[in-house]
C-alpha cells in the first residue's frame, strides 16, 4: 500500500487537485487493491440516492432545462470546442462516474476520446459514403471477372423493433460473412411512402457514434431493401433506421423508426 | 438498464430531442430530490438538474452498461455535480446533518413504488446503524466531504477514515439485505 492509496476517498468525492487526480489515476492502473476498493465503493453506494424524499421539481423547470440543453451542441455536433477537450477532464463528473473499472479497462479518458471518436466517426461516415457511391457506380461482375469465389455464411439475423408502438414498419437485418468483410442486408415491409426527397437511412452505431449503412426508398408495395458492406472489426453495437430529409445526412437528423441492438 | 431506457438513450445519442424530454420526465424528480437532499437549496437543486441534463445531452457524460444501472449512473452524475457546486462554494455543510436525518419519509402520494420501497429500506437501515456509522455515511456519501473533513467531524485519525467508511457501507448493505428479506422486522 502506498501513499496514493490514501487518496481513494478524496478521489471518489472529487476532492483532489487536477495534478493529484492524474497521479491517482496513474496509480489506479497498477494498484489492484485501489481498483477493487473503488469498485466496491461504487457498488455499495449504487442505490443510496434513492433515499431522497420525493420532491416535485417546479413544472417550469422542464422547459428551462430542455432549452438550455438544446442550446448547447447536440450529441452529434462537432465544432471547435473539441480543441478544448482537455478541460473536460477537470470536470468532476468525468472523473468519478467513468472511472470505476468493472473490467480492467485502460483508465483512458472517455470524455476526450469521445470527442475524438466522434470526429473520426464523421470522417468515417464520409469515407463510408464515398465507398458506397463508388460501389454503386461499378458493377463488380464486369470489372472484376477473376473474382475468387466467396463462401458466404450468415453471421447474424435480427428483427428491428419499432421505436414507437404506433409505427407499423417491419424490418429484418442480416449480416452475412463474406471473404474479407461482412455484408449488411436490410429488408423492410409496410413502410410509409417517403415524401419529396426523403429517404430511409440505415445506421450502424458503435458506442453511440452513428455510421451510415445504407439508404433506400420504399417500393410501391411498401417494401424496401438495402445492402451495405461493413468492416467486421468495427464492432457495431446497434442498428437504427431513420427517415432523413434527403440522402446526404451524415448524422441522423430525422425521426428514428426502427432500432435494435446487435 | 431497462429496455425502454436503453432505447430512449440510443435515440438521445442520435440527437432525438424527444428522447431527452422522456428521460427528463422519467428521472427529473429523482435527480431533483436527490440534489435537494444533498444541497438543501431548491434553486441550486434546479441548477444541478439542468447541468446534469446538459451533460447527458452533450454526451459530456456518456453511459454504457459497464457503468452499472442507468439510474445509478444518473445519480452518480448528479452527486458529482453537487459536489462540484459545494466545492466551488467552499462551504462546510455539517449543519445539514441534523436537519436532513430528522425528516421522516413522506408516506403520501408516491407514484414510483420502487423508489419508495428503496427509500424506506435505506432510511430504515441507516437508522439501524450505530450513530457513528450513520454519520460517516452521511458525511461521506450525502455530503461528499473530503477525508480530512470527515476525520475532523468524527474526531478520528485521518488514516482510519477509509476503513470506517467501508465498514459502515458494508454494514449498511447487510442491513438493507436483512430488511429486504425479513420485511423490516428487527431481529435483535
Amino acid at each position: 500500500m502506498s501513499n496514493h492509496c490514501d487518496h481513494l476517498i478524496d478521489y471518489f468525492n472529487g476532492q483532489l487537485s487536477d495534478e493529484e487526480k492524474r497521479s491517482f489515476e496513474k496509480h489506479l492502473t497498477t494498484c489492484g487493491d485501489c481498483r477493487e476498493e473503488l469498485r466496491e465503493l461504487q457498488e455499495l453506494t449504487d442505490d443510496l440516492g434513492f433515499s431522497a424524499e420525493p420532491i416535485e421539481p417546479p413544472s417550469a423547470l422542464k422547459q428551462q432545462v430542455l432549452e438550455a440543453a438544446f442550446n448547447k451542441r447536440t450529441p452529434n455536433d462537432v465544432n471547435e470546442e473539441d480543441d478544448n477537450v482537455h478541460n473536460f477532464t477537470t470536470d468532476q463528473e468525468s472523473q468519478n462516474s467513468v472511472v470505476v473499472p468493472k473490467n480492467r479497462k485502460k483508465l483512458g479518458w472517455v470524455i476526450p476520446s469521445l470527442a475524438a471518436a466522434l470526429l473520426l466517426s464523421l470522417v468515417g461516415n464520409g469515407y463510408a459514403f464515398s465507398q458506397l457511391s463508388t460501389q454503386e457506380e461499378v458493377e463488380p461482375e464486369e470489372t472484376a471477372p477473376i473474382e475468387s469465389i466467396s463462401i458466404d455464411s450468415l453471421a447474424q439475423q435480427l428483427s428491428l423493433q419499432p421505436s414507437e408502438e404506433n409505427i407499423p414498419f417491419e424490418a429484418r437485418a442480416s449480416i452475412v460473412n463474406k471473404d474479407q468483410y461482412q455484408q449488411l442486408i436490410v429488408e423492410a415491409n409496410q413502410l410509409t411512402q417517403t415524401e419529396d426527397t426523403q429517404v430511409y437511412q440505415v445506421w450502424l452505431l458503435k458506442e453511440g457514434d452513428p455510421y451510415r449503412a445504407g439508404t433506400f426508398t420504399p417500393a410501391e408495395d411498401g417494401s424496401g431493401m438495402s445492402t451495405f458492406d461493413i468492416d467486421p472489426e468495427m464492432g457495431f453495437d446497434t442498428i437504427a433506421i431513420t427517415i432523413e430529409p434527403d440522402e446526404t445526412s451524415e448524422v441522423p437528423e430525422g425521426e428514428i423508426v426502427l432500432l435494435e441492438e446487435l | 438498464m431497462s429496455e425502454r431506457d436503453a432505447k430512449t438513450y440510443v435515440r438521445l445519442k442520435l440527437g432525438d430531442k424527444e428522447a431527452l424530454a422522456q428521460l427528463y420526465d422519467q428521472y427529473s424528480k429523482l435527480l431533483y430530490s436527490f440534489s435537494f437532499k444533498m444541497i438543501n437549496d431548491q434553486q441550486v437543486a434546479e441548477e444541478i438538474v439542468q447541468e446534469v441534463f446538459i451533460k447527458i445531452w452533450t454526451q459530456k457524460s456518456s453511459y454504457d452498461e459497464t457503468k452499472g444501472k442507468f439510474s445509478s449512473w444518473l445519480l452518480t452524475i448528479t452527486r458529482n455535480t453537487v459536489i462540484d457546486h459545494l466545492r466551488k462554494r467552499k462551504e462546510t455543510t455539517s449543519e445539514l446533518f441534523t436537519k436532513e436525518m430528522t425528516e421522516d419519509p413522506d408516506p403520501s402520494i408516491e407514484d414510483q413504488i420502487e423508489w419508495k420501497e428503496k427509500r424506506t429500506t435505506i432510511n430504515q437501515a441507516l437508522k439501524r446503524l450505530k450513530p457513528e456509522q450513520e454519520k460517516v455515511i452521511v458525511l461521506f456519501y450525502y455530503q461528499g466531504l473530503s477525508q480530512q473533513k470527515i476525520a475532523d467531524a468524527c474526531e478520528i485519525p485521518l488514516g482510519t477514515v477509509k476503513g470506517r467508511i467501508r465498514l459502515a457501507l458494508r454494514h449498511l448493505k447487510d442491513t438493507i439485505e436483512d430488511i429486504e428479506q425479513n420485511g423490516g422486522i428487527i431481529h435483535e
